[in-house]
């Protein structure tokens, strides 16, 4: 390929890998608190709540994400002539966002709960005798706690994540793959060349790269701790 | 009397575990809990600390009634925060915080409790001076001034459970409770936490110790009850319940630690 | 080549959820809405056209989607008074993205087979096309019929009209995901042959193009493009009208000029 054409490529997997990171950031400040949403309500003492819930998470975590993304944006249009989504590339990119938040949400929920039951019922006891109030007692003990407990789990999806975003194309949301691929079936004058679809890997792992450091660096910081 | 307790019951479920428990003790005063496990020593404690809710009886502190089946009132958080602070305890596993030095260990409840006082809004650095001067006096106290600096993870069983004791103390209970405080140690390191409770004896700190440490009750101990199936079977002082035991389920509990 | 086979199964299979997820629904959802859908888009202001990358008729310059098909589209909106939106789709799922309204037509140099007619209502034919086959240029000789190419092992794009002709001949073949997919397929080596459309193969084969020793034989089939829209919509007939305008005012004439398609195109009147 010639430098213009590399240039265009470029062009194309930079736009594509923007909508790639804005999915990404998107469904992680969505998905985080929804987990913790879900959490609670898994844990309620009220037993049809947490009924619900456990069948959802069933659902969402034992059915396929590409199913979800396609029944969330083409099932409304389809069974109710009913088209919260819209055409354009807003929409897809919110029906992707919805699909992934819920979908990740579910799992945070269950990471989220292994690292409450992971904290001993004597630090809550010890806080009470202490006379502090359940509040100071999540914030000043426990939080952190969960949060070194969950970080290792917590890793591992965050960078499953990005490269789940890759799904999104299958409703037709242009992230970076679509953009690589766009080179294989032909596109401005370049076709047939695999290349363009090889760099996306590259975007990939410095991203990956960069997500790892960050987030071992979070775990040492914990670690002074047991 | 700073602690009267009466008609204490308390059931899990089918499983009664309380049956009805009576007794008191003066300011000063050291009592000494024992008995098999599953007695319901531990649930006691528990109950007294406000870690469980007793389904009938009275506990009442200094004659002020902290809690009483017959007349059940819903105290604010506010209020059962009060109610439980004439209470400390040392839990059997220590229950330190992990992510906080000793010395923190010690200055959080504090530090906590002192954000909503008068004191503390018109003179900060004083309200911390002072509490945290008294944290460094408990763990010189504890023999652990080198220590203070120290996470959970870095110090020795009976470290642990000393930090936990100076944790209580910085409190200012008016009775402090010992759940088996040597019974997670290795036999090497009870002596150090047992001395330390034998020093705040002789400083006339009131105290409940359940244990199952026969020589170390019958040595501090002013007072034993012996419990037995959720009840008290048999109490009285060291020699009268070491010494002759009146009650045969008393004579076979004790035989058991002779052997 | 089996992932991309184990997708388009997956894909079928979405598709019968759907049918299923549609079954349920109340049975009102297929009245015949027959001037409903022109009110629709013209209340939206814009006109949502689903295309591919697919030169000469929809492709991207400087960021702004030209070609044949799109021009057109451009020009027939701008005479209805509609904004135009192009989108990108996946191909396999353009008459899902139809009824789900997340497109209102289907413009992309698109075969009218008998299941595009069925499912939707279609412009009339305004260019014509055939499916061809793609080979090697230095055995190009030996596969002039059909007979003769009968030995080769084909590479489709799956639901493609080539994919048809390939199955009306009984062609062993592959489906891939795109026909630029299958000419890769041939210049791989991995499939003897491609059948892709004859407008295409001008573009991407031959002198000057990406595979400069590929060429194209024979045609399999005459065929026709036209523009889809959702069944029952008066915009089918919008369009007719549209082009036998501009045919007449020769802008339809002049815009196949601009993109080199002027043989294939259809006269309207």
């Amino acid at each position: 390929m010639t430098p213009e054409q590399w240039s265009i490529v470029f062009n194309a997997l930079n736009v594509g890998f923007l909508q790639t990171l804005r999915l990404f950031f998107v469904t992680l400040i969505g998905a985080i608190p929804l987990g913790l949403l879900i959490m609670l309500a898994r844990r309620s003492s009220f037993r049809p709540l947490s009924w619900l819930t456990q069948g959802l998470t069933w659902i969402i975590r034992g059915s396929p994400l590409m199913i979800q993304l396609l029944i969330l944006y083409y099932g409304p249009g389809l069974a109710f002539d009913w088209h919260p989504w819209g055409g354009g590339e807003a929409g897809r990119f919110s029906a992707a966002a919805t699909a992934f938040i819920i979908n990740y949400a579910f799992y945070f929920a269950e990471i989220y709960r292994g690292g409450i039951a992971s904290i001993p019922a004597g630090q809550e006891e010890a806080g009470l005798v202490l006379g502090m109030t359940r509040t100071q007692i999540f914030f000043k003990v426990k939080l952190l706690q969960m949060v070194k407990a969950i970080l290792p789990p917590m890793s591992n999806e965050v960078i499953t994540l990005v490269k789940d975003t890759s799904l999104s194309r299958i409703i037709a949301l242009q992230e970076i793959i679509w953009a690589g691929q766009k080179f294989l079936k032909g596109s401005s004058g370049i076709s047939a060349s695999i290349l363009p679809l090889l760099c996306t890997v590259v975007y990939y792992l410095i991203f990956n790269g960069l997500l790892t450091i960050l987030l071992t660096r979070l775990e040492k910081q914990l670690s002074y701790f047991r | 009397m700073i602690l009267e307790v009466s008609g204490i019951r308390k059931s899990f479920g089918k499983a009664e575990i309380l049956r009805g428990i009576d007794f008191g003790m003066d300011r000063g005063e050291v009592l000494s809990i024992i008995g098999s496990s599953g007695s319901g020593k531990t649930t006691l404690l528990r109950c007294l600390n406000f870690l469980e809710t007793p389904d009938a009886g009275r506990i009442a502190v200094n004659g002020e009634t902290l809690f009483d089946a017959a007349s059940p009132t819903r105290d604010s958080a506010k209020v059962l925060r009060r109610k439980r602070l004439h209470f400390g305890l040392v839990f059997q596993n220590f229950n330190l915080f992990p992510q906080y030095t000793a010395f923190e260990n010690v200055t959080l409840a504090n530090l906590l409790l002192a954000k909503d006082t008068d004191a503390y809004r018109q003179n900060k650095a004083a309200v911390i001076g002072g509490i945290e001067e008294e944290a460094h006096r408990l763990l010189k106290q504890m023999g652990l001034s080198d220590r203070e600096n120290n996470y959970p993870h870095q110090l020795s069983g009976g470290q642990c459970q000393r930090v936990a004791i100076a944790r209580a103390l910085a409190l200012k209970p008016d009775i402090l409770c010992f759940d088996e405080p040597t019974s997670a140690l290795d036999p090497e390191l009870t002596g150090e936490v047992l001395k330390v409770i034998r020093e705040l004896a002789d400083q006339r700190m009131t105290m409940i110790i359940v244990t199952h440490e026969m020589a170390f009750a019958r040595d501090v101990s002013s007072h034993v009850i012996f419990m037995d199936n959720g009840i008290i079977c048999e109490q009285g002082t060291p020699d009268q319940v070491f010494g002759h035991p009146q009650e045969e389920r008393t004579r076979q509990f004790l035989q058991s630690f002779i052997q | 080549m089996l992932r991309k086979v184990e997708m388009i199964m997956m894909k079928k299979w979405m598709c019968l959820i759907l049918t299923a997820v549609l079954a349920l629904s109340a049975v009102g959802t297929f009245a015949a809405e027959v001037d409903a859908d022109v009110a629709y888009v013209q209340e939206k202001g814009v006109l949502v056209v689903g295309i591919t990358d697919f030169a000469p008729m929809d492709y991207l310059d400087n960021g702004e989607w030209i070609g044949f098909d799109a021009d057109m589209a451009k020009a027939f909106a701008a005479s209805l008074g509609l904004k135009v939106e192009f989108i990108e789709i996946d191909w396999d799922n353009k008459l899902l993205e139809l009824d789900n309204k997340s497109i209102d037509c289907i413009w992309n140099g698109m075969t009218l087979t008998e299941e595009i007619m069925g499912a939707t209502s279609c412009s009339k034919p305004y260019a014509n096309n055939a499916q061809v086959i793609v080979v090697p240029k230095d055995v190009a000789d030996q596969y002039q019929t059909a007979e003769a190419a009968a030995e080769l092992q084909f590479a489709v794009e799956a639901g493609s009209a080539g994919q048809s002709q390939a199955e009306a001949y009984g062609f062993s073949f592959t489906p891939v995901s795109a026909q630029t997919d299958a000419v890769m397929e041939v210049k791989a080596g991995s499939s003897d042959a491609a059948i892709i459309d004859a407008l295409m193969a001008a573009a991407v084969v031959g002198e000057g193009t990406s595979y400069p020793d590929l060429t194209y034989t024979i045609g399999l089939n005459s065929e026709e493009y036209g523009v889809a829209f959702r069944q029952g919509s008066e915009l089918a007939e919008l369009l007719n009208a549209f082009f036998v305008t501009a045919w007449q005012d020769g802008t339809m004439q002049a815009i196949a000029e601009t993109y080199g398609v002027s043989a294939a195109v259809i006269a309207q009147e």
